[in-house]
């Protein structure tokens, strides 16, 4: 658990830096804090991922923050390519967004996203959300496993 | 086709009427010409009849003679005054017709006839007057001369007795004397003349042996006796031969001559009614000719008649159902909503033409309806776009809105974010590392800043600053570009514009936006570390005015070219930007109904965005669209 490579796996997927930072920042609050792989963008998420332009090896993370927005490849392309890999698609994916819009909240659940929250403005709020997401698809996930 | 343009002048009831006229005129003809040629054989029947009559006449005068000759012969038999006045009565009846029919006879050889007849009979007349003296004559004598005669002797033969009883020869005379009368009586009743000329002969005999005798008695008054005796005996005897002599004239007479000239009368009587028969033979061919003629005539006049209604009616008939054919065909049509059918019969004069005119009210209508229908049409069709647009435009604010609000909130979600990061920062202490935030949160409120003015931008679009004008292209993009000058050689971007650009119709001041933000677009995205150019040129390409503004840097990947126009679209995040500029660009060629596209490969040899402004009149209808 104190080895670095020991720790569960976060990938955020974030184009905004200043969010990427709050998210991090949230979470180094946990108690056992992730290990935190950033993508800017779908593509590189889905790099990431599936291996696509490295070294064609899959990765599965323990869980995937994913923000809907994102230049070149968008959050529910990535969201939908995931949940229709074979096995990639039992990796959660919560989906994070600034979007309150109902229609972007039906599309990712389509989609099979397994949770879909929106960042609130409120400090506080946020680092709350970003912890519980943590700890309730991430940690206690692994643990049961 | 004269009496087709002609029908076609006149309504179709008095035509259906002129017709009847017509036909009926036929009929009134066909009788004529039928009465006509039997009123002809009528005539002739009567002349027949004529002659008819005059062959009966001359029969029953055949009749009457023939009558009269039985009547005569009758007579010779009774030789009854009645009879022969009754025939005599008969001879006259007879004349008298004689003389009537001579007056209804026509034709000299007719009146030749009649005259032999009328001779004739006058013959026959005359004889039989002779035959009554005759028969007369021979009466007296058997009535009364006999008688004397027969007395006498019987005095005679009773004186000579008395002288002389018992004579022989006188026994002998008396006995022949009677023989003689027996026989006579029975000539007279039959006149069988053997008979008669052995009585006679005897008698002769009797007598003159009766002369030679010697008298027994040569008295004086014995002789005297016997010459009485011979005396009555001859007497007798003329009388006798007197009576035969009568009996066989009245006999010959009537018997031979009336008979004979009756029959001649018959004869010719015969001949005459040959001749009036024949007479009769040329009226009865012209009756057969007539009949014939007639026959022919009517049946030739019913023919055309007949002809003459069948063509007449046709004619009319046509005149009719043809044009009203085309009519009811034309009305299917125009039922059908055709309103180009063309409309035969417009320059009829009957009701025909009425009704073309009617269907040509009709056709006026279609066309009416059908321009109605067009306007309606293009009135839904433009309802239509309308709805499209407002539709479009709903959207396009909806995703405008909601696009807003998601890239309005992030910036607030950093700068929350950030100040509370500080705050807990600070309160663990850490307040340099709270201070160091500080940028950030200015760096995201500028951000906002920044977003909002270019959305305001972009909300001006086509809202304020709407007027066309004609746009030296050469200078404005001179001066703009000479206006940028600092900020190019800051960001190390070159432009070049090429020489004599087309002049532009449209609104100065967001042309200006628009290369502006290209401009712009170009020093973020296409500034290497050796710096770009950025080459605007233009030309008139159809019906288009077209610029492009060309850079060398990366160039955009095809997929990419539409989004890139969209708002908050950016292909690159670390790129300062707000993802409003090529939004507004695009917003600005649809306000000037112009097109925006771009060209590149994506594979480093720069990108090319061309712009291209309508040139044909489309202003006016800009200016109504605004």
């Amino acid at each position: 658990m104190n080895d670095i490579s020991d720790r569960e796996l976060l990938l955020l997927v974030e184009d905004d830096d200043n969010h990427a930072e709050l998210i991090e920042f949230s979470l180094d609050e946990c108690d056992q804090p992730p290990s935190l792989y950033r993508a800017r963008d779908g593509e590189e998420a889905l790099d990431y991922l599936l291996g696509e332009h490295g070294d064609g090896k899959e990765r599965r993370p323990t869980l995937v923050f994913l923000d809907l927005n994102l230049p070149k490849v968008n959050g529910i392309e990535v969201l939908s390519r995931v949940k229709s890999h074979e096995s990639l698609r039992s990796v959660p994916i919560v989906i994070l967004s600034t979007s309150a819009s109902s229609k972007d909240c039906q599309r990712a659940y389509a989609n099979h996203a397994n949770a879909y929250l929106t960042k609130p403005t409120d400090f506080d709020d946020f680092t709350a959300m970003v912890r519980s997401a943590w700890m309730f698809w991430g940690r206690w996930n692994v643990s049961s496993a | 086709m004269t009496i087709a343009t002609t029908l076609s002048r006149i309504r179709i009831g008095p035509r259906i009427y002129a017709g009847f006229l017509f036909v009926l005129m036929l009929v009134v003809l066909v009788s004529v010409v039928a009465y006509t040629s039997a009123d002809n054989a009528r005539g002739y029947f009567d002349n027949l009849k004529t002659i008819r009559d005059r062959e009966t006449a001359i029969l029953e005068l055949d009749r009457a003679v023939v009558t009269l000759q039985r009547s005569a012969e009758n007579y010779t038999f009774t030789g009854n005054e009645s009879v022969a006045r009754r025939v005599r009565e008969d001879i006259q009846q007879l004349t008298r017709r004689l003389g009537a029919v001579d007056a209804v006879l026509a034709g000299p050889r007719e009146h030749g006839l009649l005259d032999r007849m009328g001779r004739h009979f006058d013959v026959y007349a005359d004889t039989f007057a002779n035959a009554v003296t005759e028969r007369t004559l021979r009466q007296e004598l058997v009535q009364t001369g006999f008688a004397d005669t027969l007395a006498a002797f019987s005095a005679a033969v009773r004186e000579v007795r008395q002288q002389v009883p018992d004579s022989p020869t006188v026994l002998a005379l008396e006995t022949d004397m009677r023989a003689a009368e027996l026989n006579l009586y029975r000539y007279l009743h039959d006149p069988q003349y053997n008979l008669l000329v052995d009585a006679k002969r005897t008698l002769d005999q009797r007598i003159r042996q009766f002369e030679g005798s010697a008298p027994t008695d040569s008295s004086e008054a014995h002789g005297a006796a016997r010459a009485r005796l011979v005396a009555s005996v001859r007497r007798f005897q003329r009388e006798f031969t007197r009576t035969v002599q009568a009996t066989r004239s009245y006999l010959y007479l009537i018997g031979v001559v009336m008979a004979g000239e009756a029959q001649e009368f018959r004869y010719v009587s015969s001949q005459l009614r040959d001749a009036v028969l024949r007479q009769g033979e040329p009226i009865a061919t012209r009756i057969a000719q007539a009949t014939d003629d007639g026959k022919r005539t009517a049946t030739l006049a019913s023919i055309v008649a007949v002809l003459s209604a069948l063509l007449i009616s046709w004619l009319i008939a046509r005149s009719i159902s043809i044009p009203i054919a085309q009519m009811t065909q034309t009305f299917e049509k125009l039922a059908d909503g055709d309103d180009d059918a063309s409309i035969p019969a417009l320059a009829r004069g009957d009701e025909i033409g009425i009704m073309a005119q009617a269907a040509n009210v009709f056709r006026e209508k279609n066309q009416e309806t059908r321009q109605l229908l067009r306007q309606a049409q293009e009135l839904t069709e433009k309802l239509d776009e309308h709805k499209r647009e407002l539709e479009r435009s709903n959207d396009e604010l909806e995703q405008f809105v909601y696009t807003v609000s998601h890239d309005l909130k992030s910036p607030i979600v950093t700068s929350l974010g950030f100040i509370g990061m500080m705050r807990k920062l600070a309160d663990r202490g850490k307040v340099d590392k709270a201070m160091a935030k500080l940028d950030t949160l200015e760096r995201a409120n500028r951000r906002m800043s920044q977003l909002i003015e270019d959305l305001l931008d972009l909300s001006r679009v086509g809202r304020v600053d709407r007027d066309l004008t004609r746009l030296d292209m050469n200078i404005l993009l001179r001066d703009l570009v000479e206006g940028m000058q600092k900020k190019l050689s800051d960001g190390g971007l070159r432009v070049v514009i090429d020489a004599d650009l087309p002049p532009v119709m449209a609104n100065e001041s967001r042309v200006l936006q628009v290369f502006d933000n290209l401009i712009g677009n170009a020093m973020k995205y296409a500034v290497t570390e050796d710096g770009g150019t950025v080459t605007i040129g233009g030309a008139v390409i159809e019906d288009e005015v077209r610029f492009f503004v060309q850079d060398d840097g990366p160039g955009i990947q095809p997929q990419f070219h539409e989004r890139v126009f969209g708002l908050f679209q950016r292909l690159q995040t670390d790129k300062k930007g707000t993802g409003i500029g090529l939004a507004i660009v695009m917003k600005v060629m649809q306000f000037h109904r112009g097109r925006v596209w771009i060209e590149s490969s994506g594979d480093g040899d720069g990108a090319r965005f061309w712009l291209a402004f309508p040139i044909e009149d489309r202003r006016a209808a800009h200016g109504e669209a605004a």
